[in-house]
C-alpha cells in the first residue's frame, strides 16, 4: 500500500492512509444514519489536502473497504458454465437470493472451489445506495473509488484459517465476526461492542469451537469469548488475493456485455468516419497508379486521332465526289420518249451533261426536256440546237447541269409519284 | 543508481509526454502533406482524363463512319501502297472491265499535278448497255480511291448494239492527303 491511498470506513470513521501516513476522519452522521452535509464538507477539504500531500493525481482510483453494516455474504452452489453463462446463471441465483434485483445491488463474487460438475461461489453485495453517499464523497474528493469488503480484504493478509470457526476483528466500539464454515467465509456479522466495552462481549449467536483474531494485540485482550477460545491468525506467507471489488455501477461479467453493445455502435460510427475522412486520400493513394497507367495509353493512342480524321476526310471526300452516272443515265432513259436515240452522252464530275439524239418531233423534244426539269435532278436544261431532218424526225444538242446533291430529289419519291 | 524522486519521475513524464506529442505532430504535420499531394496529384490525372474522354468521345462515331464508308469502298486507305497505287488501280479498273463482260481498248496513264491526286487513266472499252452500266457500278468498288471524271458514250460502229465507253479516272494519293483546317483548331 505504499504506492496507493487507500481508504477504510466504518460507521464513525473514516482513515486514509498514504504509505506510513495515516489520517483518520470521524464520519457525523444524522437520525437516519446519513453523514451530515458539513462533516461532508469537511472530509472533502481533508481528504482533497490529504491527497494533494502525497501527490495523488485527480481522478485516481483507490481501494476503500466498507465495514459490515449493510453487507450480505451468501455462498452459492452453480453448475460449471462457461464465463458468460456463469455470469448470467449467477444473476439468476441474486435474483432469487436477495430482495431486490441485481441492478440495484453493488456485488461482487469469488469461486470458492470447484469439481468437474458444480462450482460453489462466494457473493458479496449491498445496496447500491448505501454506498452512494461515499462515492459522491469520494468523487469530489478526486479519487475513483474502489469499494471492497473489509472483513474480507483483512483475513486475505493471513493464512487461511482451518474448518469451521471465526474470524473477530476488534474495534472500539463494533467489531466484525466472519464466521467460516468448511473453510471458507459464509456469514459476517456486526457486533456492538469492541475495546472500549469489552465488558458487554457476548458469544451468544456464535457456535464455532474457536475464533481468530486479526491482530496480536486484540488476542492478548481476549484470550476467549464465552468459553471459545480466541487466538491470532498467522500472516500469510504466499502474497495475497486480489481483493474482491464491488462494482457499483458495472457488476462483473454483466458489464462487458452491455458495454459491448453500447459500444459497438459509437465505434462502427467512429470507424465509419474515419472511413469516410480516410476514403478520398486511400481512393488516390489505391488507384493513381492504375489511373496513370490509363492515361499513359490514352496518351498513346491520341496520335491516333489525328490518322483517323485524315482517313475518315480522305472517305468523305471521296464519296462526295463520286459523280451520279448510273442515276442520270436512269432518268434520261425515264425521260426519253419512245423512238430516241441518242448519238453520244457525255457526263462529267462536275455534272454537266451534254447529248446528241434523235427525237421524233419538237414536241417531243419539248416533253424530254420538260420531264428531265421536272426530275429535280436538273438546275438547267438547254436545248443548243434542234434540226429537223429529211425522214420528218429531229436532230437535238442539248446541254444539262446537275443540282448539287443536297437539292436533288430522292429518285424513290419521283418514282412512287409516277 | 539512485532512486528518482516523485517529483523528478514526474519531471520526465511530462518531458516523455510532451516529446511524444511533437513527434505525433510532426510525424502527422509529415504524412498529412504528403497525402493532400498525392489527393492533389489524383485530382490533376482525374482532370486531365476527363478532358482527354472528352476529346475522344466524339472520335467513337467518327470511327464507326469510317467503317462504314470502308465497307462500302471496300478499302482502307492506310493499307494502299504508295509506290505501286496507280499500277493497282489500272490493273483493277481493267479487271473490273472484263468481269462487267466490256471489251478492253486503249488505256493511258498520265500522272497528275494535283495535289490529292496520284494520276489519271483515260481508258477506253467497249459493250452492251447492261456491261457498260454494271462497269460504272463496279468503278466504285474496286479497292481503290477512283473518281471517274468524265464519261462519253458513243455507238461502237464496229458492234452493232454495243456502246463506245471512253472514260477519264483520277486516282486519288493518300499519302498527299492533309485533313482540312478545323475552324476553332
Amino acid at each position: 500500500m505504499s504506492g496507493a491511498a487507500f481508504f477504510e470506513i466504518c460507521a464513525a470513521l473514516l482513515k486514509a492512509r498514504f504509505g506510513g501516513d495515516e489520517l483518520e476522519l470521524p464520519l457525523q452522521r444524522d437520525d437516519s444514519g446519513q453523514i451530515t452535509a458539513l462533516c461532508r464538507a469537511q472530509i472533502i477539504a481533508a481528504m482533497g489536502s490529504f491527497l494533494y500531500k502525497h501527490q495523488v493525481p485527480p481522478g485516481s482510483r483507490a481501494l476503500c473497504a466498507i465495514d459490515g453494516h449493510g453487507v450480505s455474504l451468501r455462498r452459492l452452489s452453480l453448475p460449471v458454465a462457461p464465463k458468460e453463462e456463469f455470469q448470467r446463471l449467477l444473476r439468476l441465483q441474486l435474483e432469487r437470493e436477495f430482495p431486490m434485483p441485481p441492478d440495484q445491488l453493488a456485488w461482487a463474487s469469488r469461486v470458492l472451489r470447484q469439481d468437474s460438475a458444480r462450482q460453489e461461489v462466494l457473493v458479496a453485495a449491498i445496496r447500491k445506495e448505501s454506498l452512494q453517499p461515499l462515492i459522491e464523497i469520494f468523487s469530489a474528493g478526486g479519487i475513483t473509488p474502489d469499494f471492497t469488503v473489509a472483513a474480507l480484504w483483512r483475513v486475505a493478509r493471513f493464512e487461511p484459517p482451518p474448518g469451521s470457526c471465526a474470524v473477530l476483528h476488534l474495534g472500539r466500539r463494533q467489531s466484525e465476526l466472519l464466521i467460516y464454515e468448511d473453510g471458507f467465509p459464509a456469514v459476517l456479522r456486526v457486533l456492538n461492542w469492541g475495546r472500549d466495552n469489552l465488558s458487554a462481549a457476548t458469544a451468544a449467536g456464535i457456535n464455532v469451537p474457536k475464533i481468530y483474531l486479526t491482530d496480536a494485540a486484540a488476542a492478548a485482550l481476549l484470550p476467549s469469548l464465552g468459553g471459545i477460545p480466541c487466538a491470532c491468525l498467522q500472516p500469510a506467507a504466499s502474497p495475497e488475493a486480489p481483493p474482491l471489488l464491488l462494482r457499483c455501477n458495472e457488476p462483473p461479467g454483466r458489464i462487458t456485455l452491455v458495454d459491448v453493445k453500447s459500444r459497438k455502435p459509437m465505434v462502427l460510427a467512429a470507424v465509419l468516419a474515419c472511413a469516410v475522412l480516410a476514403f478520398p486520400f486511400a481512393q488516390a493513394l489505391v488507384l493513381k497508379p492504375f489511373l496513370s497507367h490509363h492515361l499513359a495509353t490514352l496518351k498513346a493512342g491520341r496520335a491516333r486521332l489525328g490518322a483517323i480524321d485524315r482517313e475518315i476526310d480522305f472517305l468523305q471526300y471521296l464519296k462526295a465526289n463520286q459523280p451520279p452516272y448510273l442515276e442520270t443515265l436512269f432518268l434520261m432513259a425515264t425521260s426519253a420518249p419512245p423512238g430516241t436515240s441518242f448519238d453520244s452522252v457525255s457526263l462529267g464530275r462536275r455534272g454537266e451533261l451534254s447529248l446528241r439524239g434523235k427525237l421524233g418531233n419538237a414536241q417531243q423534244v419539248t416533253e424530254f426536256r420538260s420531264k428531265l426539269i421536272e426530275a429535280g435532278w436538273f438546275s438547267s436544261v438547254v436545248v443548243e440546237e434542234q434540226t429537223p431532218t429529211p425522214d420528218r424526225r429531229v436532230t437535238v444538242r442539248m446541254t444539262a447541269q446537275l443540282k448539287a446533291a443536297d437539292s436533288r430529289k430522292p429518285l424513290a419519291e419521283e418514282s412512287s409519284h409516277k | 543508481m539512485r532512486q528518482l524522486t516523485p517529483h523528478e519521475k514526474r519531471t520526465v513524464r511530462f518531458a516523455g509526454a510532451i516529446i511524444a506529442v511533437y513527434l505525433v505532430l510532426f510525424c502527422g504535420f509529415l504524412v498529412c502533406k504528403r497525402l493532400f499531394a498525392a489527393r492533389s496529384d489524383y485530382r490533376r490525372l482525374v482532370t486531365e482524363a476527363l478532358d482527354l474522354r472528352q476529346e475522344i468521345r466524339p472520335y467513337q462515331d467518327k470511327v464507326e463512319h469510317a467503317k462504314k464508308l470502308m465497307e462500302s469502298f471496300r478499302m482502307d486507305p492506310m493499307t494502299l501502297a504508295a509506290t505501286s497505287l496507280v499500277a493497282q488501280a489500272s490493273a483493277a479498273i481493267q479487271k473490273a472491265s472484263d468481269d462487267a463482260g466490256m471489251a478492253a481498248g486503249p488505256i493511258r496513264e498520265s500522272s497528275s499535278h494535283a495535289a490529292k491526286e496520284a494520276a489519271s487513266i483515260q481508258f477506253e472499252t467497249s459493250g452492251p448497255v447492261p456491261a457498260v452500266l454494271a462497269l460504272l457500278h463496279n468503278l466504285q468498288r474496286t479497292g481503290y480511291p477512283l473518281i471517274v471524271d468524265s464519261v462519253q458514250m458513243t455507238p461502237d460502229t464496229r458492234r452493232p448494239g454495243s456502246l463506245k465507253l471512253s472514260l477519264t479516272i483520277l486516282i486519288l494519293d493518300f499519302d498527299k492527303w492533309k485533313p482540312e483546317e478545323q475552324p476553332d483548331a
